[in-house]
């Protein structure tokens, strides 16, 4: 089957949204084609399932790009998201505008800065219904916007250690019911995903979505087709399409899945792509640093029952090493933020490792056992999860696999180690404040690498040298002329690491990127 | 006592190839059986273990009259096991293949002869593990494979996965069996919670010390300079 259309979009995560409910809006024939498939509210959607008992339907909405160093026995892993709404579907919901500090850095275009972003920073705000998190409201009606238990704990321990803590923005509506499973989908559909809030009106404008289906190639149409654009797809399911042409084609799979779909086209979009596409990913800082709250950490500060699961995934963050090092550092640190998190479960109880190593009747606490079956006993409820997020080296690659997979790898780059140690810092001084224990993270035990906010491989630069895009999300070909109608929009185009979450800017990039791209039309 | 670096272990069997089956044999005394059709019983206990049956999240054991209890066979694990096993790039398809052959010839004799890392620990067979775990042929080797051979099938995230999945219904099974549970209790985990609102999630008062530096956007949220 071969599918016409003005505007083709590939992916329909927070990149994809904005383009998609633009053009319709503007009156062109939109698709939107996304291999998983569709979980919101309308006929043939997929229900949330909030458990962790159905495997495969995690793997069906999680999608794990992996890599493996053989040399060194450790592993490189991405967790991104399939399905209708992209990475919306499992994000934090937390909403924040980039630093202007970041865009200081001499790779993102002259043209980029916070102050040209912020106007489209508030359209996609408006979009996506975000709203600020605060510590009190009207009980029950304002719960749905409150901060958790959690956030509680975690503004307590910072205050111990002179640290600031806010309320950070969200983007939820009245169907949260604070269960805290955001990460596995919500079943309320109390979370404002881009399926909800920039597709669902994008296809009542006539928009279609192509679902289960996987773009392999793009290749330029011919005069006969009428259209720019040829795309070449693979059926994931029996909906798929095997042909689409488009005039203008949207690149949003992601920062994994957007360098793959360009890297199997180099060949056959006629003039190249530039050398960068598929360097340069960032884990976007993250880091998950296990602590352990002390054990009178409940009667000291009034403190009645610690319920870490309940509430949204994040509700808030200290900004406080975005403007000043973390202790034992120099001007030179690595900006961070740290927010506390509802980690599943069961990656909880993996996730933590005693340094200290084996129990006095011979368990084993840095692995799974009996060790560890003593820890959790003794740790309770007082254990937390810090996740951080900072402007690490971009010391990332993603390469094209099998099947439209990403392969990738990351290295350890100087500031990446600085990160990670200054963040350590922060925890270690956190929890020396109050008496509690911070523990080592994933990397330290394994030696792995993680990350949740991939950004950067295709990143916009003033040349085809330096990056993949220019400021307004054209390819470059690899003589540095930009492709008519063939654009990149989503995390995958930030020049450097942002340093908070990463779905606000990656639609407000969309927002200005398709408002250039429709005036072009 | 035998301690085994995992990756000069795996390197070891890589390099080695078809020698590598018989190098691991003479170390561990664990001979792999000749067909996968002779290790089907263990295999499906193995599966049984990590897998909920009909997916209602409990694992069931073996029928009273000693017959695979129903998650195994209506999963079809076996024919997903023995499909996937000729399905792998090498030399990850031999690997896999002299693998499962490994593990289902002697299940037991793994975990009587292994407690890596150090010198002197019981092995996982002698732990005084409670009835779930210390079964003959079950979980303990689950672990035990896991912290051997990470890396290889995936087992280091899915397996993960599937290994903190395996906790919960041992926590289930320790309930039912009136044992200590492993983790969920203790982090709060309160099990499928369904759809209903939650009402005892926040104290409502303020905490903490807010940022000066911040500011706000026009509409009154809360942004970094």
């Amino acid at each position: 089957m071969t599918r016409s259309v003005d505007i083709a979009v590939i992916g329909s995560g927070f990149g994809a949204g904005p383009a998609a409910l633009r053009s319709a809006q503007a009156g062109a024939t939109v698709a939107v084609i996304e291999e998983g498939q569709r979980y919101d509210t309308r006929p043939g959607a997929v229900a949330f399932q909030q458990t962790q008992s159905d495997l495969n339907y995690l793997l069906e909405l999680w999608r794990l790009s992996l890599g493996f160093d053989w040399t060194s026995s450790t592993a490189s892993l991405a967790i991104t998201a399939r399905g209708l709404g992209g990475g919306s579907l499992i994000y934090s919901m937390v909403s924040l505008r980039a630093p202007s500090f970041v865009f200081d850095d001499p790779v993102w275009p002259a043209e980029i800065d916070r102050a040209e972003l912020d106007p489209y920073y508030s359209r996609a705000e408006e979009q996506l219904g975000v709203v600020q998190v605060s510590w009190t409201g009207n009980r029950p009606d304002d719960d749905w916007k409150m901060a958790s238990k959690r956030d509680a704990a975690f503004a307590i321990a910072c205050e111990q250690a002179d640290m600031s803590c806010d309320p950070v923005p969200v983007a939820v509506n009245q169907n949260c019911g604070n269960l805290g499973w955001c990460s596995t989908g919500c079943v309320r559909h109390g979370k404002s995903s881009v399926d909800l809030q920039y597709l669902q009106t994008a296809e009542d404008l006539g928009a279609v979505m192509v679902l289960g289906t996987r773009v392999e190639t793009i290749e330029p149409a011919g005069l006969a087709a009428g259209r720019r654009w040829r795309l070449r797809t693979v059926r994931t399911a029996d909906q798929g399409a095997d042909e689409i042409l488009a005039d203008t084609v949207v690149v949003a799979g992601g920062a994994i899945g957007s360098p793959v779909v360009l890297q199997q086209s180099a060949g056959t979009l006629g003039h190249g792509i530039s050398p960068q596409c598929g360097r340069n990913l960032s884990r976007g800082g993250d880091l998950m640093i296990p602590v352990v709250l002390p054990e009178d950490f409940e009667s000291r500060f009034g403190i009645e029952m610690l319920e870490q699961l309940p509430g949204k995934i994040i509700g808030s963050c200290s900004f406080q090493h975005l403007f000043e090092p973390p202790p034992g550092f120099d001007d030179s640190w690595q900006p961070f933020i740290i927010q506390p998190m509802m980690v599943l479960p069961l990656l909880s109880t993996i996730m933590v490792a005693d340094p200290d190593g084996i129990t006095s009747d011979g368990g084993d606490m840095r692995a799974f056992g009996l060790g560890h079956k003593h820890l959790m006993q003794q740790w309770g409820t007082r254990l937390l999860h810090l996740g951080i997020m900072g402007v690490d080296g971009m010391d990332g690659t993603v390469t094209a696999g099998p099947a439209g997979t990403g392969t990738i790898s990351f290295g350890l780059a100087p500031e990446t180690k600085s990160l990670f140690a200054g963040a350590r810092a922060a925890a270690a001084h956190m929890m020396n404040s109050i008496g509690g224990q911070a523990l080592p993270s994933w990397d330290q035990i394994r030696g792995d690498s993680f990350t949740i906010h991939p950004l950067g491989t295709c990143r916009m630069a003033e040349s085809v040298d330096l990056g993949v895009i220019d400021h307004l999300g054209r390819v470059y070909r690899s003589d540095g002329v930009v492709y008519d109608g063939l654009y990149v929009m989503d995390a995958s185009t930030y020049s450097s690491p942002i340093a908070v979450n990463t779905s606000l800017t990656a639609a407000a990039i969309s927002e200005r990127a398709t408002e250039h791209l429709l005036a072009a039309l | 006592m035998i301690e085994v670096d995992r990756r000069r272990f795996l390197l070891a069997v890589l390099a080695a190839g078809g020698v590598g089956a018989i190098g691991v044999t003479s170390t561990t005394g664990c001979a792999p059986k000749p067909t996968l059709a002779d290790a089907r019983s263990s295999l499906i206990g193995l599966w049984d273990a990590i897998v909920p049956g009909t997916h209602n999240g409990v694992v069931e054991d073996r029928l009273a009259d000693g017959r695979p209890a129903p998650g195994a066979t209506d999963a079809g694990v076996m024919e997903w096991m023995e499909s996937g096993v000729g399905t792998l790039p090498p030399p990850l398809d031999y690997i896999t293949d002299w693998f499962l052959r490994a593990w289902a010839a002697d299940l037991d004799l793994w975990a009587d002869t292994f407690h890596p890392p150090f010198e002197g620990a019981p092995t996982f067979g002698a732990l005084p593990l409670g009835p779930t775990f210390a079964e003959r042929g079950r979980q303990y080797k689950i672990m035990l494979m896991q912290g051997l051979f990470d890396g290889i099938l995936d087992l280091k995230y899915f397996g993960a996965v599937t290994l903190a999945k395996l906790a919960f219904y041992c926590d289930f099974r320790s309930d039912t069996q009136g044992t200590p549970r492993v983790g969920g209790p203790y982090i709060g985990f309160p099990g499928a919670v369904g759809t209903a609102v939650n009402p005892n999630f926040t104290y409502a008062r303020p905490f903490g010390t807010a940022d000066a530096r911040l500011t706000a956007t026009p509409g009154g949220l809360v942004a970094v300079p």
